[in-house]
């Protein structure tokens, strides 16, 4: 079953009087428990995709369907009610609320959703990412690393149907990124997640069950479309 | 083309990438610095106008020596109370007619100075210039019929002569040209004294001139009025020459040195004075919380450009080049906002001043323009350094990473909730790590709102004034027997039940405070210090040495024996007791209930004051008796109001108390029995006179008349001063002869000139058969005071409100900044589902902790200030007359919070338009 499909998916920005086509007519679909990965050489428009897909942006044209659901019909509060409740979100540069703990951090999407925590689920995924030692820090006293795992945990916490993943090994070390990388496809696996992941490095991308290779906003390889084919 | 990298270079380069948000904080700077320069603008043109219309009102002298020939004001003696002096040459005393004849104006003119001094403002025509012509104040004209005069016509007189010191029963017709229409001075000062000098005023003061040089018509010889500028302008200099006067044997009678002129002029003085010192602090305090504001604006600008800052320093710049280059963009930016500024500021002032009215002059100080752009561009430059060479300390990784905002978060001790609502934790902790930069919201309003309070305590107080001015017109009938130990019951002329209800039904009147009174004397069981020492007119005094200064050394009341002439007295009088005459006065219930204020001891009972069994008496706490020594001889002077550092040769504590009897008793007679040159000889006392005596209680005590009815004018308070009701009077007389003798009648607001006009010609017709009134219109000088007032209440208004607008504008200022700051984790926030709700709430909680604590403590520091300014004035005798204003100062807070809230709402709203992305990435 699909749970998130594109159709002509469009995103245009201006640069000065030039008109950037960083999404061009993509059109793509996922499945329940997939890892993806987008890759492509810096600026070809896979970031831009991402965040289209994630509705962290809104695109210029084309749709969106999450579990058959259009999105082009969500004002800004629904919007916000799919991410907090669905989707989960690791950015390259971390994204912790500074002024919050740890645990907080974690409990960001869950406190949102005014709901109580699921404390068993909660501590598996901190056991699962070996966070436990730094939850009561603020993510200044975190390393690279700690702090991109709390960003993942915090992107579980929900129990998402979708964790969309920005470079997430991009600012870590070799040691850490390889760590990170394993955990997502870890819980991914376990938790019948299904992971889109933008990365520009060919060895994370390998790793992923599909590749979609993307150049001046169109997707120009898709590895499950050329399997299907053959 | 190769252009060549400077400094200036780089800077202009910078405006130029970052005009948006140059172009928000310019806006900042330019409020910032209109605030200050045009609450600088407006206070010095407030100044110039207040005294002008000071001057305009009442001239620039503060002395004026009526009737002053004798005198010879070149004298070392005099100069050394003088600084400068000029003369009226007084050539007549004009009227109408006979029947108008206290109606007329003073015809004179003025020497240079003196013309320097009584500042005499033409508003239409022009001065004289030639023989027959006359320029006339506009009451003056009025008094005497002639409102429909213009300017070119003639206007016939019956110009009464002077001899020198009095104006002769000789008169002769005088046909002027009227040149010019003056502005109205006679009318202002004569109630000035309040009452007593009004004739000395209408006689000696003039109020339409003539030409230079001219004479008195032949066989007379013209007085003089002195019109002069106090070396000293205190009271103590005032009562010095006062008393140099008096040593000289200058009487009231030749010399109007007015004492109450000077104490007014002092207090409308003091009125604009503290007015414009209270402004003047808010402006200073007002301009520092506006440096405040662009120190903050600059920081805010400067933490969002570290990372710029540290790849500068990154790449080889040295700090003296960091501080160049962003000080030559503060000085650019200075230079484009303060003449913005300043001509904002400038045209606003004018806008301000021209709505207050015509009296209201604008004439801006050169020098306050040059002082507002230099201290405009000083302000910007020193706001800028501040945070630039802290921001040029940092080393350059600390600077791009942002190390020690890291550093101070992590010596904060948090504990994690398991459970939380973000818009509540998350404002929490943002107060908590940017305690020190929010704080800055806190202490403006704090300030704000603490000037704001005693702002509005000032106006409420004007305003109080405002509506509560004086009379309109007084009545007084003054009788030569006032005061006299006997009363003439014959004499008792005045106002009738019927003439006050007649002035009621004229529909124009509000209300009337009148009263009646006599003597009476108060039967002591022991001779007194107090009494002796009060004032009791032309009562027989106990002992001589109240009349003989010379021999006053070593003198006390213990061992002196008591004068023969009041040994007589009570022989005669047949007093076994001691009597001490003082006045008894009757008022009406809106009279009395405002003396309820003044009650140190007892209460006022209405019903025992009109069945006769209570009085209330009004006492000072203690008379003092001094001995002043000049090089002409000593002199007696008794005091009230004692010094700690002025030695006293008696002090008497008042001896009364509240549930004290008292006898009195009233002397009657039915012919008059001495003139008014009476002055306590007992062979002239009637020796058929009634005695009435009653013993009555002391109900109420009062030692300080409260400022509501001394302001009820009428003569003199005597020290003791037995009051009562109408009823209570009547009983205690034993006659119901007496009549109102005195009348402060106050018209509604709504009143016109012509309504003026006719309650003067119905007050004229009452008292038209009765010698010796004195009617005092206080009408048009009212309006003047009012339309003064109310301007002023305006203009401190006005700066109130522009120091909540500023501190508005501070408010906004560093919320947006905060908002700007938080842009990434706003971004985040919304990332991982937070709704524009949730993110609106959480700011709004912080605004609304910062708002609580900054009113609460600026509330509760305005209620310390003036409970301590309560207790100090009560340690002191005095009682604190500004009131306690609260309630208007939360209704601007109310409307700031709410302005401050949408102002949030829109901004964070301004965020949520911008994608997420834009809002997370780095700059």
């Amino acid at each position: 079953m699909n749970i998130l499909e594109c159709r002509d998916l469009t995103k245009e920005y201006y640069s000065g009087d030039t008109v950037v086509h960083a999404v061009d007519g993509v059109s793509l679909t996922f499945s329940q428990g997939e890892f993806c990965a987008i890759t492509g050489p810096s600026g070809s428009g896979k970031s831009t995709l991402l965040h289209v897909l994630s509705s962290l942006e809104s695109p210029t044209g084309g749709k969106i369907f999450y579990q058959e659901a259009d999105l082009s019909g969500y004002n800004d509060n629904q919007l916000s009610i799919l991410r907090r409740r669905r989707f989960g979100f690791v950015f390259q540069s971390y994204n912790l609320v500074p002024e919050l703990t740890g645990y907080e951090n974690i409990l960001l999407p869950v406190m949102l959703d005014k709901k109580k925590p699921d404390e068993a689920y909660l501590e598996k995924i901190i056991q699962i990412l070996g966070v436990e030692e730094r939850l009561g820090h603020l993510p200044s006293a975190m390393s690279g690393g700690q702090q991109q795992r709390i960003a993942i945990a915090r992107a579980l916490a929900n129990k998402p149907s979708i964790l969309f993943a920005d470079e997430p090994t991009g600012n870590l070390d070799g040691k850490s990124g390889r760590e990170v990388l394993s955990l997502l496809k870890y819980v991914g696996k376990e938790l019948g997640i299904t992971l889109i992941m933008v990365t520009h490095d060919l060895q994370v991308a390998e790793q992923a069950q599909r590749i979609l290779r993307i150049e001046d906003g169109k997707i120009v390889k898709d590895s499950a479309k050329e399997a299907g084919d053959r | 083309m190769k252009r060549k990298l400077t400094v200036n270079a780089l800077a202009f380069g910078n405006l130029r990438k970052r005009k948006k948000q140059y172009a928000l904080m310019c806006v900042g700077i330019i409020l910032a610095m209109v605030f200050s320069s045009g609450t600088l603008f407006f206070l010095s043109c407030m100044r110039e106008s207040t005294q002008e219309i000071f001057y305009r009102r009442y001239g620039k002298e503060n002395i004026l020596l009526m009737n002053s020939q004798s005198l010879d004001m070149e004298s070392e003696a005099i100069q050394g109370y003088i600084q400068s002096s000029g003369e009226a040459h007084i050539t007549g005393y004009g009227y109408l007619s006979e029947e108008e004849q206290n109606d007329g104006v003073a015809i004179g003119w003025l020497d240079e100075t003196a013309a320097m001094l009584a500042y005499p403002v033409v508003e239409e025509g022009r001065m004289p210039q030639s023989a027959g012509e006359i320029a006339v104040e506009r009451d003056a004209l009025a008094r005497m019929g002639l409102h429909n005069k213009k300017v070119g016509d003639t206007m016939t007189l019956q110009v009464q002569i002077p001899d020198g010191t009095q104006y002769l029963d000789k008169s002769e017709k005088i046909t002027y040209t009227l040149v010019g229409i003056l502005s109205d001075k006679r009318r202002n000062l004569s109630v000035l004294p309040l009452s007593g000098q009004a004739e000395l005023f209408r006689l000696y003061l003039p109020a339409a001139y003539v030409v230079e040089g001219t004479q008195p018509a032949p066989g007379g010889r013209e007085a003089t009025t002195c019109y002069a500028a106090a070396n000293y302008f205190t009271e103590d200099g005032f009562s010095a020459f006062y008393d140099y006067l008096r040593s000289q044997n200058a009487t009231a009678q030749y010399y109007g040195v007015t004492s109450n002129f000077m104490g007014i002029a002092n207090s409308e003085e003091a009125q604009v004075t503290n007015t414009t010192a209270l402004a003047a602090v808010l402006a200073v305090v007002l301009t520092v919380v506006s440096c405040l504001g662009i120190v903050n604006a600059f920081q805010t600008n400067l933490r969002q450009r570290r990372t710029q800052i540290g790849l500068l320093r990154a790449v080889g710049a040295t700090r003296r080049q960091i501080i160049q280059l962003y000080g030559r963009e503060a000085f650019l930016l200075s230079l484009i906002c303060a003449p913005v500024s300043i001509a904002i500021s400038y045209f606003g002032s004018y806008l301000i001043i021209r709505l207050l009215g015509d009296s209201f002059l604008f004439r801006p100080k050169i020098w306050i323009l040059l002082v507002c752009a230099v201290v405009g561009v000083g302000c910007v430059m020193a706001a800028a350094l501040i945070p630039l060479s802290s921001a040029a300390k940092i080393s350059p990784m600390q600077a791009i990473r942002n190390i020690d905002w890291t550093r101070k978060m992590v010596r904060k001790k948090i504990h994690s909730q398991t459970s939380y609502r973000l818009p509540n934790l998350l404002a929490k902790r943002q107060l908590l790590f940017h305690r020190g930069k929010q704080a800055l919201v806190s202490v403006i309003l704090i300030i704000a709102i603490c000037l704001s309070c005693f702002g509005f305590s000032w106006i409420r107080q004007m305003g109080e004034n405002l509506w509560t001015s004086l009379y309109d017109y007084e009545v007084e009938i003054s009788s030569d027997f006032y005061g006299n130990p006997v009363n003439v019951l014959s004499q008792s002329v005045g106002l009738s039940e019927n003439d006050l209800q007649e002035l009621y039904d004229t529909g124009y009147v509000k209300n009337i405070y009148a009263r009646k009174e006599c003597t009476v004397q108060m039967l002591l069981e022991e001779p007194s210090a107090y009494a002796a020492l009060s004032s009791t007119s032309n009562g027989i005094r106990m002992w001589d040495i109240l009349s003989d200064p010379d021999n006053a050394d070593g003198w006390s009341p213990e061992n002196a024996a008591l004068s023969e002439e009041y040994e007589a007295f009570r022989s005669q009088c047949g007093y076994e007791q001691y009597p001490m005459a003082t006045g008894m006065r009757a008022a009406d219930d809106d009279m009395l209930s405002l003396l309820e204020e003044g009650v140190v001891e007892g209460e006022i009972n209405l019903s025992k004051l009109n069945s006769g069994e209570e009085v209330i008496l009004y006492a000072p706490r203690q008379i003092a008796m001094e001995i002043g020594t000049t090089e002409y001889g000593n002199y007696i002077s008794t005091v009230r109001t004692l010094s700690e550092d002025e030695e006293y040769l008696v002090v008497a504590d008042c001896p009364f108390h509240a549930g004290d009897t008292l006898p009195l008793s009233h002397l009657s007679t039915e012919e008059a029995w001495a003139d008014d040159a009476y002055s306590g000889e007992v062979s002239l006392l009637p020796e058929d006179f009634t005695r009435t005596d009653h013993t009555v209680t002391i109900g109420a005590i009062i030692h300080e008349l409260p400022d509501a009815v001394v302001n009820q004018g009428g003569s003199n308070w005597f020290d003791a001063t037995v009051i009562t009701s109408f009823p209570g009077f009547q009983t205690l007389t034993g006659t119901d002869r007496y009549r109102y003798n005195n009348a402060c009648i106050y018209l509604n607001q709504t009143c016109t000139e012509e309504i003026d006009d006719y309650m003067q010609s119905t007050l004229e017709r009452l008292t038209s058969g009765i010698s010796n009134t004195y009617l005092y219109s206080r009408f048009a000088f009212n309006a003047e005071q009012k339309m003064q007032t109310r301007s002023m209440v305006t203009a401190l208004l006005a700066v109130v409100i522009l120091a909540f607008a500023i501190c508005g504008s501070m408010i906004n200022n560093a919320l947006t900044s905060r908002i700007r700051e938080g842009k990434r984790e706003i971004g985040t926030l919304r990332a991982v589902g937070a709704s524009a709700q949730e993110l609106n709430r959480s700011y709004v909680l912080q605004f609304l902790s910062l708002f609580g604590w900054g009113a609460g403590i600026g509330f509760g520091l305005y209620a310390a200030l003036y409970g301590i300014l309560w207790a100090v004035l009560q340690s002191q005798g005095m009682s604190l007359e500004l009131p306690f204003a609260v309630w208007e100062c939360l209704a601007v807070c109310l409307v700031l919070f709410l302005v401050c809230v949408i102002n949030l709402r829109m901004k964070i709203r301004q965020q949520m338009k911008t994608s997420i992305i834009e809002n997370i990435r780095e700059l």
